[in-house]
C-alpha cells in the first residue's frame, strides 16, 4: 500500500499543487516506480489517494505511452526508429538488440531485465542513433555498441531498480567509441556526434517566400479553398 | 436575454443572444448536422460536423461603430476559417452562411473521415434506422469513400461497459456524449477514454463497471449504434416498433415513457419528452424494470382454492365467490369485518373504485395501501397539503430557488429527480442537502450537512425557530390556527438548543434558514429516512415551507417521495383508514393494515381483499393472519407469497395492458395508455372491483352504510381534529346508489374529478389538451439532430393538482407536537435504507435483478471497532421486537450509531426486530464454531 509506504513522499507531491488532482502525473509515476507498472490495483490506488474518479485515472494512463500497464524489465529500452535515427542505423540497432535479447519489440527478456519498445522522434538526431534506457538517453549507439551496452546496464540493474522504470531521475549517457557508456553531465558543453563527413552537403535551395497574407482580404483566402 | 439579429443563408430573423449558431439556425428552419453537440450539454466542438462560414459587421475602429458600404449595408468580415457552430455564440448582425461549396466540402470531408474507421454494419445495428450517421451521411455524406476498405480499424465486437450497456468500438465516432451525459448531467463520472489516435476508446473503470442509474440514457444519446443496451440488443428493427405511451409507476417521479412494442411484445422502453417530469431522461429502473409485464410467471386466469389447492376458474365463478363470501361476511359480521388493501402502484381509477366499494357497499374504512408493517410509516399529508404549488416546472426553475433536500436519498428513492436538481443548480439554483448520512446528492450540493442520527426533527425546529426569530409571522399568508401555540412551542428551543441536539453549528441553522428566505422560490424534498421520524417532521418541514412564505405559488411547497408510483394518488384517492378522498378526515376510523393483522387473527376481521401488495412476504404476522382470515381475495400480476394464501387469485392486467392515470409526488395527474392485449384473461384492477361489486348488487346486497359511519368531519388534516380549525361536523350525504356500470377509466376519472377535491377538471380529455412535451423527437428536422434519442409526447404533459391550501379553504394547524426524547435503551438506531433496485416485485425477470444486494447490515468504522466487527462478520441484532441474524458491512458513509439495512429486499425481512420504523437495537457478533 503506497500510503503506508510512501505517506511522506505522497504528501509532498500532493502539497506542491492547489488541487489533488493536479497531482495525479507524479503519483502515477511514484506507483509505477514501486510496483515496477501500473497494474489495475494500482491505478485505483491512485484514484483513491487523490479521491478522483477511477476512470478519470484510467483515462490518463492509457493516454501516456510512458505508463506501463503490463509487467516490464529493470530497463525499458525504447528506441528511436523514425528518419533521422533510421538513416543512421536504427533498423540494424533494433535488430542487433532484438538478436542480443532474443526478443521481439514489446517483448520482455526471459531474466526479466530489458524490454524494447519502438518510439518516434526522441529529440536528440543529433546523437542518432539514440534509444532510452528508463528514460536514460543513450547517444550514438551504433549497433556493434549493443554487447557493450547491454552489459553495462546489466551492471546496474540495482541502481535501476532504485530508480524506478518512470526516468524521473533520468540522465544522459554517451557511448564511446571503444563502447563505454559515460555519463554526460548536466552542464557539460554541447557536443554532436563525430562523423566523417564525406562532401560538403549542397546548399539548402532557398524555399519560396511565404505568400503574403493581407489579412483584409478574407475572400481572396477563400478562394484558395479546394474548390 | 435581449435578442440579436442574425442573417443565416440570406435569412435574416432574431434570436436570443447567446445562443450558439446551431440552435439560432435551428430557430429559423435551417438544419446544421451535428454529432457531438447535444442541446442539454455543453458544446464541445469536437466533431466538426457543424462546420459552417460565419462573419460579423466590421466595425469602424475610432466609433466602433459597423462600418457601411457602398450599399449601405454593414460590411461583414468573414472569418478566414469555417466555425464550429456548435460552439459559437451569435452576435448582433452576424452573417452565416450553411450551406456554400466551402461548408459542404469540410461536412464531406468529416463524414468521410468518419467513415473511414466505421464499420458500416448497419444491417446488424440496433441504431440501424434511427441513426444520425446514416442519416446524415445519407443528407451529407460525400457519397463515396476514397479510403481503402481494409484500412479500417477492428475491435473486437461488443465488450460489456457495464451489466447494461455494451460498447461496440469499432462503431464509436468518439463524439464524447455519453462521457460528458455521465460527467455533466448524471453526476456519475464513470466513464472515459482510454489510449489515444485510431486506438482511443470509452471505458469504464468504476467498480463496479458503469455504475450509474441513468446509464440507459447514454444509448439514446450515442448518435451511432456504439452503446447498445442489452436489455434490447438484436431483439428488433426499429422501424417494425410503435411507441405507446405508459406513464413509469416504478417510483414517484412518474416518468413519461415510451414502450415500443412489436405488435404485442414489449422491445425497448425509451423516454418521452415531458419538460415538467422527466425532460428527456428516464432511469434505469424504468429503462429495463418494465420486463414483468411479459414475464412467464404472471397469472393469466382467476384460480380458485379447492380442496386446498389453487384451480383455474372462470372470471363468473371466480368474482361470484368473491361476492358471495364477502356478503356473507357482510351480513353476519358487518361491513367492517371486511378489509382492503391496495398497492400504491395501482392507478388512481383502481384506488378510487377501491375505496367506493369499501366504503359504500360494505361501510367499512379497513381500508390501506401499506403493507401493515411495523416499519410503515404515518400518511404523507402536508406533501399535498403544502404540496409544490400549481404550476411548479423543475425546468423552468434555477437562479433564485432553493431546493432543501432532507431526510432523503433521491437517487435511490426517486431517481430522475438527481437529474432534474442538478439541471437547476446549473440553472444558478442552490442546493441544501441535510442527511443523517452522506448520499450521492452530496457531491451536487451548494450546501450540505449532517445532523446527528434521529436528530432531524431538532434541526428543523432549529430552523423554524431561526426563521421566527427573523421574520415572524409576517409572511404567512395562509389561514391558519394555531399560531400561539407555535410560539410558544418555538420559544421553548432556541437556535443554539437545537445545535446542540442535532449536531449542525447554530450559524449553520441560521445561514440555512436565511437562504431559505432569501429565495425567491423554496422546494422542500423530504423522503423514506425524513418520514421514518414520524408524522411530526412533515408537519415541522409544512410550517417551515408556510413561515418563509415558501407555499401556494409556483415553484415552492413540498415534495414527498413516497414509495411506489402512486402513493400520492392512493392518499388522495382516501385508501387509508382514517380520510376519505381529498383528505377529508373521518371522526370514526377503520382499521389500517396494522391493525387488520392481529384483528384477523382475533377474528375481528373476517375477510381481506389485497390488490397488488405482497405483505406474507416480509411479515409473519401478516402471514399468521392470512392463513386464520376466513376469507382472502388477492388480485395480483403474480402468485405471491400472499396469494398463496389466498382462496381466490385474480390476474390483475400490467400498467401496459390497461389505461389510467397516476398521481406524482409533484402532484402532478398523467395519463398512460394502454400498450398491450390483455395478458392471458388477467383485467384490469378496476374491472375486477366493479366485476365483484356487480356480482354484489346481483346479490342485491343493500347499500348499507351505517349512519354513524357517514359522520364525520370535513376538517382538513393538519388539524388532528384537535385544534378548533375551521371545520365543521357535517353529516355527508351518501351518494345515490351507483351502478358500477363504468366502461372505460376515463368514466371513472369524471367520477374523480366531480368528487375527489383537488381532482376538479382532470378528465381524460383535459389530460390530453395539456400541450405537447417539448420540442425533441421526431419532427421535421429530427433525423438531423438527435434522432433515436427519445419520441415526442403526443399525450400531453399531465396535470398539476393545487395544494389543498390553494384554495384557502383550509385553515394550515401551525401546533407542533412536543419534541419527544430519544431513547437509548439500546447502542444503535435501526435505519432502512430505500434502495431503487430492490424486492420489488416489478423488477422481476429485468436484468437489475441482479444488482438486487444480499441482505447485510452496515456499520460505521467507529461501531465495527468498538464492538469488534470485521466486514463479512455475522452479527446478531436484537431489540424490544427481537433477533435477527445478518451479515456485517463496514461502511464509510454510515454515521456512528446507526445500523443500516436495506428495505424491502426479496427473501429477507427485518420484522423480527422492527418496532416501528425505527428501532433501537443492539448487536453482537456471532461467533461461531
Ligand atoms: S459511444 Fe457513442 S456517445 Fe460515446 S463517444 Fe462513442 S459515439 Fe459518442
Ligand atoms: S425515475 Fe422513477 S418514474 Fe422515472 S423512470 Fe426511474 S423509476 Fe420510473
Ligand atoms: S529521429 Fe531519433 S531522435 Fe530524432
Ligand atoms: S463540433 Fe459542433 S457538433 Fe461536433
Amino acid at each position: 500500500m503506497l500510503l503506508e509506504t510512501h505517506r511522506e513522499a505522497i504528501e509532498t507531491i500532493v502539497g506542491r499543487y492547489a488541487s489533488p488532482r493536479s497531482a495525479v502525473l507524479p503519483l502515477l509515476y511514484l506507483a509505477q516506480d514501486v510496483y515496477g507498472h501500473l497494474s489495475n490495483a494500482a491505478i485505483r490506488e491512485v484514484a483513491d489517494i487523490l479521491a478522483l474518479p477511477e476512470t478519470a485515472v484510467f483515462e490518463v494512463v492509457g493516454f501516456y505511452t510512458l505508463f506501463y500497464s503490463r509487467p516490464v524489465g529493470t530497463w525499458m529500452l525504447q528506441v528511436c526508429d523514425d528518419v533521422p535515427c533510421c538513416y543512421l542505423g536504427a533498423e540494424e540497432l533494433i535488430t542487433a538488440l532484438k538478436d542480443s535479447l532474443q526478443i521481439k519489440e514489446e517483448e520482455t527478456s526471459a531474466d526479466g531485465m530489458f524490454t524494447l519498445q519502438r518510439v518516434k522522434c526522441l529529440a536528440a538526431c543529433d546523437r542518432a542513433p539514440v534509444l532510452q534506457a528508463n528514460l536514460d538517453y543513450v547517444y550514438d549507439v551504433t549497433p556493434d555498441k549493443v554487447e557493450a551496452l547491454l552489459k553495462d546496464l546489466q551492471s546496474r540493474a540495482a541502481d535501476a531498480r532504485r530508480r524506478g522504470v518512470s526516468g524521473r531521475f533520468a540522465e544522459d549517457f554517451a557511448v564511446t567509441e571503444q563502447g563505454a557508456v559515460e555519463l554526460v553531465a548536466r552542464d557539460a558543453p554541447y557536443q554532436s556526434r563525430q562523423f566523417e563527413v564525406q562532401g560538403p552537403p549542397p546548399p539548402p535551395e532557398p524555399l519560396p517566400p511565404p505568400e503574403v497574407e493581407s489579412g483584409q482580404d478574407r475572400a481572396e483566402t477563400r478562394r484558395g479553398s479546394p474548390l | 436575454m435581449a435578442d440579436v439579429t442574425i442573417t443565416v443563408n440570406g435569412v435574416t430573423f432574431r434570436v436570443p443572444a447567446g445562443t450558439n449558431v446551431v440552435d439560432a439556425a435551428r430557430i429559423g428552419g435551417i438544419s446544421i448536422p451535428v454529432f457531438c453537440y447535444h442541446p442539454r450539454m455543453k458544446p464541445v466542438g469536437m466533431c466538426r460536423m457543424c462546420l459552417v462560414q460565419v462573419g460579423t459587421p466590421r466595425l469602424d475602429p475610432a466609433t466602433r461603430q459597423p462600418m457601411l458600404g457602398e450599399d449601405g449595408r454593414p460590411v461583414i468580415a468573414m472569418m478566414p476559417k469555417l466555425q464550429t457552430g456548435c460552439t459559437t455564440p451569435v452576435s448582433e448582425g452576424m452573417v452565416i452562411n450553411t450551406e456554400s461549396d466551402e461548408v459542404q466540402f469540410a461536412q464531406k470531408g468529416v463524414l468521410e473521415f468518419l467513415l473511414t474507421s466505421h464499420p458500416l454494419d448497419c444491417p446488424v445495428c440496433d441504431k440501424g434506422g434511427e441513426c444520425p450517421l446514416q442519416n446524415l451521411t445519407m443528407a451529407w455524406g460525400p457519397g463515396n469513400s476514397r479510403f481503402d476498405y481494409n484500412d479500417k480499424v477492428h475491435f473486437e465486437k461488443p465488450v460489456h461497459l457495464g451489466d447494461l450497456i455494451l460498447l461496440d468500438r469499432e462503431r464509436c465516432i468518439l463524439c464524447a456524449r455519453c462521457v460528458r451525459f455521465q460527467d455533466e448531467l448524471a453526476d456519475d463520472p464513470v466513464l472515459g477514454f482510454d489510449n489515444r489516435g485510431r486506438n482511443w476508446m470509452i471505458i469504464s473503470k468504476s467498480d463496479p463497471p458503469f455504475d450509474s442509474k441513468f446509464s440507459g440514457n447514454t444509448t439514446d444519446i450515442c448518435p451511432v449504434g456504439a452503446l447498445t443496451s442489452a436489455d434490447f440488443r438484436f431483439k428488433a428493427r426499429v422501424w417494425e416498433l410503435s411507441s405507446k405511451p405508459v406513464v413509469c409507476t416504478l417510483c414517484p417521479v412518474g416518468c413519461n415513457l415510451s414502450l415500443d412494442m412489436r405488435y404485442d411484445q414489449l422491445m425497448r422502453v425509451m423516454p418521452r419528452e415531458n419538460g415538467a417530469v422527466n425532460d428527456i431522461w428516464i432511469c434505469d429502473k424504468g429503462r429495463f424494470g418494465h420486463r414483468f409485464i411479459e414475464h412467464e410467471s404472471r397469472l393469466t386466469t382467476p384460480l380458485i382454492r379447492k380442496g386446498g389447492h389453487l384451480v383455474e376458474a372462470s372470471w363468473d365463478e371466480a368474482l361470484a365467490l368473491v361476492a358471495e363470501k364477502l356478503a356473507a361476511v357482510q351480513s353476519s359480521r358487518g361491513g367492517s369485518a371486511i378489509a382492503g388493501l391496495a398497492s400504491p402502484r395501482l392507478s388512481n381509477e383502481d384506488l378510487y373504485l377501491f375505496q367506493k366499494l369499501f366504503r359504500e357497499y360494505f361501510g367499512s374504512h379497513n381500508l390501506d395501501h401499506m403493507p401493515g408493517s411495523a416499519a410503515d410509516v404515518d400518511y404523507d399529508e402536508h406533501g399535498a397539503l403544502m404540496g409544490v404549488g400549481k404550476g411548479t416546472n423543475l425546468m423552468e426553475m434555477g437562479a433564485e430557488s432553493l431546493v432543501l433536500v432532507i431526510g432523503a436519498d433521491p437517487e435511490e428513492e426517486a431517481p430522475l429527480y438527481v437529474l432534474r436538481l442538478r439541471a437547476m443548480l446549473e440553472r444558478g439554483a442552490k442546493l441544501v442537502v441535510a442527511n443523517m448520512r452522506p448520499t450521492k446528492l452530496d457531491r451536487s450540493a451548494t450546501t450540505r450537512l449532517y445532523y446527528q442520527p434521529g436528530s432531524e426533527l431538532a434541526f428543523v425546529r432549529g430552523l423554524l425557530r431561526a426563521v421566527f426569530d427573523r421574520v415572524g409571522h409576517e409572511r404567512l399568508h395562509l389561514k391558519h390556527s394555531g399560531l400561539e401555540q407555535l410560539r410558544k412551542t418555538l420559544s421553548d428551543l432556541s437556535v443554539e438548543q437545537a445545535a446542540e441536539l442535532c449536531g449542525v453549528p447554530a450559524e449553520t441553522i441560521r445561514a440555512v434558514a436565511q437562504a431559505l428566505l432569501e429565495a425567491k422560490q423554496g422546494l422542500i424534498m423530504y423522503g423514506a429516512e425524513a418520514r421514518s421520524a414520524g408524522a411530526g417532521m412533515s408537519e415541522s418541514l409544512g410550517v417551515l415551507a408556510a413561515l418563509t412564505g415558501k407555499v401556494g405559488k409556483p415553484g415552492s411547497g413540498l415534495i414527498a417521495l413516497l414509495p411506489g408510483g402512486n402513493s400520492r394518488g392512493a392518499l388522495d384517492m382516501g385508501v387509508r383508514p382514517d380520510a376519505r378522498p381529498g383528505y377529508a378526515v373521518l371522526s370514526q376510523r377503520g382499521l389500517g393494515a396494522r391493525e387488520v393483522w392481529p384483528a384477523l387473527r382475533e377474528g375481528r376481521v373476517k375477510a381481506v381483499w389485497i390488490a397488488g401488495l405482497d405483505p406474507a412476504a416480509q411479515l409473519p404476522a401478516a402471514r399468521a393472519a392470512l392463513e386464520a382470515a376466513d376469507f382472502v381475495v388477492v388480485q395480483e400480476l403474480f402468485l405471491t407469497a400472499t396469494a398463496k394464501l389466498a382462496d381466490v387469485v385474480l390476474p390483475a392486467a400490467s400498467v401496459a395492458e390497461r389505461e389510467g392515470t397516476y398521481t406524482n409526488a409533484e402532484r402532478r395527474v398523467q395519463r398512460s395508455r394502454q400498450a398491450r392485449q390483455a395478458h392471458g384473461e388477467a383485467r384490469p384492477d378496476w374491472q375486477i372491483i366493479q366485476g365483484v361489486a356487480q356480482h354484489l348488487s346481483e346479490l342485491s346486497v343493500p347499500v348499507a352504510v351505517p349512519t354513524q359511519r357517514v359522520e364525520e368531519s370535513s376538517q382538513p388534516v393538519g388539524g388532528k381534529g384537535k385544534s378548533k380549525g375551521p371545520g365543521k361536523t357535517t353529516a355527508v350525504t351518501v351518494a345515490e346508489p351507483s351502478t358500477w356500470d363504468y366502461l372505460t377509466p376515463s368514466e371513472i376519472a369524471a367520477e374523480i374529478a366531480e368528487r375527489v377535491p383537488g381532482y376538479a377538471g382532470i378528465t381524460y380529455s383535459a389530460l390530453a389538451a395539456t400541450g405537447q412535451g417539448g420540442d425533441w423527437g421526431r419532427q421535421t428536422n429530427e433525423a438531423i439532430f438527435y434522432d433515436g434519442t427519445n419520441y415526442e409526447n403526443s399525450e400531453g404533459i399531465g396535470i398539476q393538482l393545487p395544494n389543498l391550501i390553494e384554495g384557502q379553504k383550509t385553515a394550515v394547524s401551525l401546533g407542533l407536537r412536543p419534541l419527544s426524547k430519544p431513547a437509548h435503551e439500546r447502542s444503535l438506531l435501526l435505519v432502512s435504507q430505500s434502495l431503487a433496485y430492490d424486492g420489488d416485485l416489478l423488477l422481476r425477470g429485468s436484468l437489475l435483478e441482479r444488482q438486487i444486494p444480499q441482505p447485510y447490515v452496515a456499520l460505521s468504522q467507529t461501531d465495527a471497532d468498538k464492538l469488534n466487527i470485521k466486514p463479512g462478520d455475522t452479527v446478531r441484532l436484537d431489540s424490544a421486537a427481537g433477533e435477527l441474524t445478518l451479515s456485517a458491512r463496514v461502511v464509510d458513509d454510515v454515521p456512528a450509531g446507526v445500523a443500516l439495512i436495506p428495505a424491502n429486499l426479496p427473501n429477507f425481512s427485518a420484522a423480527a426486530v422492527q418496532t416501528g420504523p425505527r428501532t433501537r437495537v443492539n448487536l453482537v457478533k456471532v461467533v461461531t464454531g
